[in-house]
Formats: C-alpha cells, sequence, structure tokens
C-alpha cells in the first residue's frame, strides 16, 4: 500500500480560572462555576461563528469538533501525509487560540468571569488522561496472510517500536505515576503511566500499546481496517508530529509488503515503556525476550535499519525519504547530543527548560526534598504553561517565537500554511467535499447535514462518501450547482 | 491564487527543504532560555493583592504567582 490516511484525534484539556481574587466569582448559571461542557460549548460556538455550521459539529476543513467527557476533542480530517496531518494538527491549536476571545465574550455574557484557558496535554493532577488518538489507514489482510494472522504479526511487529518510540515525540511531564504519587521527578511520556496493557481493545479502563478496538471502523470500503492506537501524547511541535504519525506509516507499509525482518521482542512491553520514559538519557538497557538487553535508541535503530533497507528496494516518496533522514538525525541526536534537538521535541525541549530554572536556584532533580520547595510551583506552571495553546501565554510559543519570529506558530509549518489550513481543508481526500459542502452552506444560508466521515445530507438527497480517497464527488457539486439547498 | 493553490504550494515548498535538524542551530544560548524564563516570570514578584483598578477585574496569567496559578489549576478546575 503506498497511500493511506492518518489522522489524529486530539483531546484538549479545558479550564477557567475564574476571577476569584475580586471576590467575585460571578452570577453565571448554575453553581457559578462553570462546567467543561459549557467551556466546549463556548469554543464550539465561538467555532462554528468562524467556520461552522449551527447544527453541525463538522466545520470547513472537513475536521469534527465536540465535547468529549470533560473535554474538547478535534477530530482531523483525513489526511493524505504525515506532514498534512500536522499541518492540521497545528492549525487547529492555532485556530482554538484565535478563538479564544470570543469564547470568553461568550461566557461572560452567561455571567462567567474569568479566564478559560486550552491546555494540549495528556494528563490532570486527578489522575484522569485524555489522548491524541491515531488513525491509520491499512491493509486487513496481505496474499500470504488471512486477517487474524497478519493482525498478529502487526502486534507481534509494532509493539517494540511502540514502546520505545517516546524518545522521538514525547511531551515532557513532571510527576511519576497517574497522580504524580511516585515522585516529584521529569519523565518523558504523558499517557505512558496510563498504559497497562499490550493489547487492547478499550480506551478507557484498559489502554494497550497497541489498541484493536476500531479494526471494523475503516470508514472506508475494501479490504482495508484503522489502526486506531491510543498510546500517544499529543505534541507541540509539528516536528514531533510529523516523526511519531510517519514513522508508523513508514513501518506499515513494511508490514503488507511483508519486508519486515527480526526485531528486538521486548519481554515486558509495558514495563519497558514506562522504564523508557523515566529515563531521559536513553539509556536504559530494556530486557528482551531472549535474554539480551538494549536500549530504547538501539530498538529504534533496528527499525530504522529496516525502514532504510526496504527504501532501496521500494519507489519512496519525498516525504518518506525525508522521515527516514530525520528519524537517523533524532537518534544520533538523543545519542550523542540531544541539545540539538531543543525546540523540535517536546520533552528536550521542555526538560532543558526546567533544568535551567532548577539551575539558576542552584537546584538540580536530585535535590533533597524538591517537591516542598517552593520552585515546585514555578516547575509545575511551566509544565501546565508549556502546552497552552494561547502564543501569548504558552512557554513553547515563547522560546517559538525567541527561534522563530514573533509569529511563529510550528517548528514544522510556515505560519501562511497554519493559517490557510484553519479553514481549508486537505486537498486529496474527502475531506475536501465535506469541506466544500459546509463552506457552500455557509456562503448560501443554505443547510445541509453532515452526518458522519461517510454521510451527507443536502438538498434531502442522501450522499455516501466510501472513498476516503475520492477528493471530488460529481454528485455533490451537482447538488450544490443546482442550489439544493433550503434555507435553515 | 486560490487558497488551496496556496496551501498546495506551501506543502511542495516545505517538502522539498532539506533536513530541518540538519539547519537547526541547536542549543540556543542559555541567555535566550533565561530571557524566556525572566518573561515568562517576570511579574512573579508582584503579589496578586497590589493589582488594582480594571487589572484586578480581569486578571492575567502571569499578574498571578506559580503557586496561585498552580492551586487554583488543580483545586478549582480540575485541570
Amino acid at each position: 500500500m503506498r497511500e493511506r490516511i492518518f489522522s489524529l484525534e486530539t483531546e484538549y484539556g479545558v479550564s477557567f480560572l475564574s476571577d476569584r481574587s475580586t471576590g467575585d466569582s460571578g452570577s453565571g448559571r448554575g453553581s457559578g462555576e462553570p462546567t467543561k461542557e459549557t467551556l466546549v460549548s463556548a469554543l464550539r460556538h465561538a467555532l462554528t461563528d468562524a467556520v461552522g455550521l449551527s447544527e453541525s459539529s463538522f466545520i470547513t476543513t472537513g475536521a469534527k469538533f465536540y465535547h468529549d467527557v470533560g473535554h474538547a476533542e478535534w477530530a482531523h480530517p483525513e489526511c493524505r501525509s504525515a506532514r498534512e496531518i500536522a499541518l492540521y494538527d497545528k492549525a487547529a491549536d492555532a485556530l482554538l487560540a484565535y478563538l479564544l476571545p470570543r469564547a470568553q465574550e461568550l461566557l461572560r455574557a452567561d455571567g462567567f468571569r474569568g479566564r478559560l484557558l486550552v491546555v494540549k496535554n495528556n494528563v490532570d493532577v486527578h489522575g484522569n488522561t485524555y489522548g491524541c488518538h491515531e488513525n491509520y489507514m491499512a491493509e486487513r489482510e496481505t496474499v500470504w496472510l488471512d486477517q487474524e494472522d497478519y493482525l498478529r504479526l502487526s502486534v507481534r511487529y509494532l509493539v517494540p517500536f511502540l514502546a520505545t518510540r517516546l524518545i522521538l515525540c514525547a511531551p515532557g511531564r513532571i510527576g511519576l505515576g497517574r497522580r504524580g504519587e511516585q515522585g516529584f521527578a521529569f519523565q518523558l511520556g504523558q499517557r505512558a503511566d496510563f498504559i497497562n496493557a499490550v493489547v487492547s481493545r478499550d480506551t478507557r479502563d484498559m489502554r494497550g500499546i497497541f489498541n484493536i478496538g476500531r479494526e471494523n471502523e475503516p470508514f472506508s470500503e475494501g479490504n482495508y481496517r484503522r489502526l486506531h492506537l491510543i498510546l500517544g501524547d499529543a505534541c507541540m511541535s509539528g516536528y514531533g508530529t510529523f516523526l511519531k504519525v510517519g514513522t508508523v506509516g513508514l513501518l506499515l507499509r513494511l508490514l503488507e509488503d511483508l519486508e519486515i525482518g527480526s526485531v528486538p521482542y521486548l519481554k515486558e512491553p509495558v514495563r519497558a515503556m514506562h522504564t523508557v520514559s523515566r529515563d531521559p538519557s536513553c539509556t536504559a538497557l530494556l530486557q528482551l525476550y531472549d535474554g539480551r538487553q538494549m536500549t530504547a535508541i538501539d530498538i529504534q535503530r533496528i527499525y530504522l535499519e529496516q525502514v532504510m533497507r526496504y527504501a532501496e528496494r521500494y519507489p519512496t516518496s519525498d516525504e518518506e525519504r525525508e522521515l527516514i533522514l530525520l528519524w537517523a538525525e533524532t537518534l544520533d541526536a538523543l545519542q550523542y547530543n540531544p541539545a540539538q534537538l531543543f525546540g523540535k521535541i517536546d520533552w528536550v525541549t521542555k526538560k532543558s527548560v526546567l533544568d535551567r530554572l532548577l539551575a539558576q536556584h542552584g537546584m538540580s532533580w536530585e535535590t533533597p526534598d524538591l517537591d516542598k520547595h517552593p520552585i515546585r510551583y514555578k516547575l509545575q506552571e511551566l509544565d501546565i504553561q508549556y502546552h497552552n495553546v494561547d502564543p501569548a501565554q504558552s512557554l513553547f510559543y515563547k522560546l517559538l517565537r525567541s527561534q522563530r519570529g514573533p509569529e511563529a506558530l510550528d517548528t514544522l509549518w510556515d505560519t501562511e500554511s497554519v493559517r490557510m489550513a484553519q479553514s481549508t481543508p486537505p486537498l486529496y481526500t474527502r475531506a475536501r467535499v465535506r469541506g466544500a459542502a459546509i463552506a457552500s452552506a455557509r456562503r448560501t444560508g443554505g443547510r445541509i447535514e453532515v452526518k458522519s466521515w461517510t454521510e451527507m445530507r443536502i438538498g434531502g438527497q442522501r450522499v455516501e462518501m466510501h472513498d476516503p480517497f475520492a477528493y471530488f464527488s460529481a454528485e455533490v457539486y451537482a447538488l450544490l450547482k443546482e442550489g439544493r439547498l433550503p434555507s435553515a | 491564487m486560490s487558497n488551496q493553490e496556496q496551501l498546495t504550494r506551501g506543502q511542495q515548498s516545505l517538502s522539498s527543504e532539506p533536513s530541518s535538524l540538519a539547519q537547526n542551530s541547536g542549543m540556543p544560548a542559555r541567555d535566550i532560555i533565561d530571557d524566556v524564563l525572566g518573561d515568562f516570570f517576570g511579574s512573579e514578584d508582584l503579589p496578586v493583592e497590589t493589582i488594582g483598578g480594571e487589572a484586578q477585574q480581569r486578571p492575567e496569567l502571569r499578574t498571578m504567582r506559580s503557586e496561585e496559578f498552580v492551586r487554583r489549576f488543580r483545586q478549582e478546575t480540575g485541570q
């Protein structure tokens, strides 16, 4: 399979800091504190005004935005490449930041006075986690293996890679254990401590390194499944998103062509993942099934070498070749000079700043009773504010802009492209058809219903779109051209 | 040029770039991090109660001490 659909479901933490210091907690409806649903509703209202439809969760980029169990979920449009999904992920952050003032106005109109925070992280201090789920269109079976055997092979092949890929793309976190109860220290991953199974169907109680819960919801016809990974963290840096998603895409190609070599099987994959997360030096030795030991970098290099051998024999895209180069350079940097990754990989960037703050005060992570020292609050604030989507408040953006200029929004994409992707759908997937229909309805004041990722209703006529690569629909454009959009 | 054409152009121009890591200047000088930290915590020593008038009605995050920010974030908002 040479081409596939990539997508992400990014969940944002939403919070409201009321103006308590004034003694005025507002006169909002209900208890005086807006619920999470109220906060997401304000954001959705602002989003609808800008790029959406009042009766739909979908917007003109083809994405879907909604409230999901206390969080704001942004299900991204179908994208054709890892670079493209990295763009749309960043555009969502930027659009939410742009809409914050409007959402706050709406909350104020309802009597809630304070500041709305939207944070792109994956864990809260109460021991809750929210995800950044990854979706990959993948072949269901191969010429040589039936569905069940192929899935088993996929699990065996990908788990050692997935358990160690934190070093490439983790965001960094202060606190060990789900609620930080195991120590006040830095670890790479935010969701790592919540991963408690090698394979799972569930996404809430049993969270697997490899999830098989969406295999039968491919949103496409034919010999396809949807690989739905739930172990990952959201990246502030587009560079991290690109590596996170792109490396999985490369390995899926090897699997689909059955060009995989032997890989080191981890004796205890979940424990290994936790170990990797708690080892910023990237030197911890992980136990293998055959008695050997390897570091996360060693294991990643084995996968990289297999991909490089594959690329010598099979045609690859410019993007895939760029990914191979970046993967190699990133592993080299992690091994020999991690500082090179400052501003690229979130956990490296965040840790550099936290380390520096500690050094300014003559302290380090080894300082006794660090968790009882007042500096903990500065460290924790930075840990949260790194992920604030508002560039005016975000540590990530302050660092980015100190390196790349005052308008910079991303490490991977230029600002003009990010701005464009806030309202324009991906060009070469069905998201373009969906987005065009929504944009048309916004222009004409007409009404369409976007029922799902594969179905719309235009002028009372049902339109199905089962091919995610189909970026043109004569049927849809005919309906739009005929003006079959009854007024809302 | 349409939005879509511009987006296509942006993608092409970026995908033809050489490795961005190779172009990276690496770790910024320590004083860059110091500047960002200084900027970030610039108002840290300013107690909330000294901020009056309009600012007090709509406090900016950076007018709160870290302890206050973290406490509110943790205990009052559930994040």
